[in-house]
């Protein structure tokens, strides 16, 4: 009730405008710090953008019937709009650059509290990592995701001995030094970002024939690691748990070295637990891949007509032994793809128009 | 005196009703000026404190700063110091020219002459290039570090080539436990000393050396 003109102010009075005001001091506070952590925060749209690729699948309608789970070797090297056009499969990938095994199962489990697809594809290079690597991929990987219990538990497998998990709290205790670096860019994407994949997929155009790829150096030891296999054997339990059906891959990318003895390995473990295993570097003429033409840096990731010719294989496994069956004709997916490939087919125009005219940076 | 009575009087109408009396209304008023004042005061230090905490950290940071830009750390100073004392470890020596782990690979480059092939590898998301130089019996590979690149390990391919100390690939496991002594870690198929931040490692296959390896620290 409000107090009437002339009336004294009464002890309640006070106490509940102090309430107020505390209240929304705190709340100005809050605010400022939010917004300035909101700008301080890389936006990794004009480059570095993989930094950009985990977020983006929260605007996604999830209901993908088959999800990518990993690091370069999948968002870099298979086109999810082939998979769809010829195949009707409506899949997504969920890449980051270097993503641990630990990561890829953190992501895993967080993606099945929002959806159940069928299939869940992971790249297996991740297995040659046991332990973090660099603070500037965890953050690309990391700081794109909600919080949630999943969030929690890939931070703490994630942090190298320098990192603090107060930092990944309230980021702008990490990155307040961008303070004299902001550029333009922090404040056009302030509130909204760019899309820089599609469905996950990173695109690139160009060329760069591979040539002089060194071999594999002798290893003391070619045992993945005890961490390795621990989150393997956890993302297994996970699939199994939600009724997912996990396929293992090796991308048919020329460069890091996979060795015979790791490939020996993961052939014994898919065997162990009745997981399909796909080797796609032995594929690759069967693939009909031109590491002359079909990749953009030397053999290490393939261009867009490498990723479609993977993708174009690959679903054919995909539909033929995982049973999927084609979703063309789904009217809400139609309609969701047709804008998919406008800004596809667009981007790859933009790519090759910038080519030709000599200004295309890879971005 | 009065003259500045009358002007603290006109400041207090501007917050007081025109027919404000004075008394126990008036006390209320300036209870609630004080609490506006103490308002203001609390979003004032709010304000203060977050600029404090925010620039407070500014020299605190100790890992790589993560964004679009390469930042000076902590690491890289580290990689620096290694680098200037970079001779005192183990050294691959070939011919007049002394290759260390963590030295810049400019400084060499040079001198080593054309290689036989060179490999470059772009990490993701752009964290710089790692090289691979290959020659006939050794082959040196780099890690980038800021604007450098530098020396991360050295690999002998074949016995025209030897470590400083004189273990080249025909040797075996007991010449290095002759040479080098007993104190290496024995990990797998592998046999590795370490020394001023250098690591020199063998590979072995029943006790013969199949590689020799000087490894950077940093890995």
């Amino acid at each position: 009730m409000r107090r009437k003109e002339g009336e004294p102010v009464g002890g309640k009075d006070i106490i509940r405008n102090r309430a107020l005001r505390i209240v929304v001091s705190a709340a100005v506070l809050l605010a400022a710090f939010y917004l300035l952590q909101r700008l301080f925060m890389p936006k990794y749209m004009s480059s570095v953008v993989e930094g950009a690729m985990i977020a983006e699948y929260y605007g996604e309608k999830k209901d993908h019937d088959v999800i990518f789970i990993g690091d370069c070797e999948l968002y870099e090297n298979i086109s999810p709009l082939v998979l769809w056009e010829e195949y009707g499969i409506n899949s997504y990938i969920r890449g980051s650059a270097q993503q641990l095994l630990w990561q890829s199962y953190y992501l895993a489990e967080e993606t099945f509290t929002y959806e159940t697809p069928k299939v869940l594809v992971f790249s297996v290079l991740a297995m040659k990592y046991d332990e973090p690597q660099k603070e500037a991929y965890n953050r690309m990987t990391l700081d794109g995701m909600r919080w949630s219990a999943s969030k929690v538990a890939s931070i703490k497998a994630s942090m190298t001995k320098e990192e603090r998990f107060v930092e990944y709290v309230f980021p702008l205790l990490r990155y307040h030094s961008r303070w004299s670096e902001l550029t333009k860019e922090d404040f056009q994407y302030f509130w909204k970002r760019k899309k820089v994949t599609h469905n996950g997929y990173y695109m690139r155009v160009d060329s760069l024939p591979a040539k002089d790829v060194p071999k594999g150096r002798p290893l003391g030891d070619y045992e993945f690691g005890e961490q390795a296999w621990m989150y393997l054997e956890k993302l297994t339990d996970l699939c199994k748990k939600h009724g997912v059906k996990l396929v293992l891959v090796k991308a048919p990318s020329l460069y890091p070295y996979w060795y015979e003895e790791w490939d020996e390995q993961i052939k014994d473990y898919a065997k162990e637990h009745g997981l399909a295993y796909y080797n796609l570097l032995e594929a690759a003429d069967e693939i009909g891949l031109d590491y002359q033409k079909d990749t953009y840096d030397g053999g290490l990731h393939l261009n867009l007509s490498g990723a479609e010719k993977l993708a174009s294989y690959f679903g054919n496994i995909l539909a033929k032994d995982c049973g999927l069956s084609s979703r063309r004709g789904e009217e809400a997916l139609e309609q969701s793809w047709r804008k998919k490939r406008e800004l596809y087919n667009g981007e790859a125009l933009r790519q090759m128009d910038q080519q030709e005219k000599g200004s295309f940076t890879g971005k | 005196m009065e003259k500045l009575s009358a002007k603290w009087i006109n400041k207090r109408k501007v917050l007081l009703p025109e027919n404000n009396q004075p008394g126990k209304e008036q006390k209320e008023r300036k209870v609630e000026w004080k609490m506006k004042k103490n308002k203001i005061r609390r979003i004032v230090w709010s304000l203060y404190l977050l600029g404090v905490l925010v620039v407070a950290g500014c020299g605190g940071s100790s890992t790589e700063e993560v964004s679009e830009k390469d930042y000076e750390s902590d690491d890289q100073k580290t990689k620096q110091d290694q680098e200037n004392q970079s001779q005192a470890g183990y050294v691959f020596q070939i011919g007049e020219i002394e290759v260390a782990v963590d030295m810049d690979i400019s400084l060499i480059e040079e001198k080593l002459g054309e290689p036989d092939s060179y490999f470059e590898q772009p990490s993701c998301a752009a964290q710089g290039t790692a090289r691979i130089f290959t020659y006939s019996s050794f082959e040196i590979d780099t890690y980038p570090d800021g604007e450098k690149d530098l020396v991360g390990s050295i690999i002998l391919k074949d016995d025209n080539v030897a470590t400083a100390e004189g273990i080249d690939l025909s040797m075996t496991k007991e010449d290095i436990l002759a040479v080098y002594g007993e104190n290496g870690k024995e990990e797998g198929n592998s046999l590795e000393y370490e020394k001023d931040g250098m690591k020199l490692c063998f590979i072995l296959e029943e006790d013969k050396i199949v590689s020799i390896e000087y490894r950077s620290k940093v890995f």
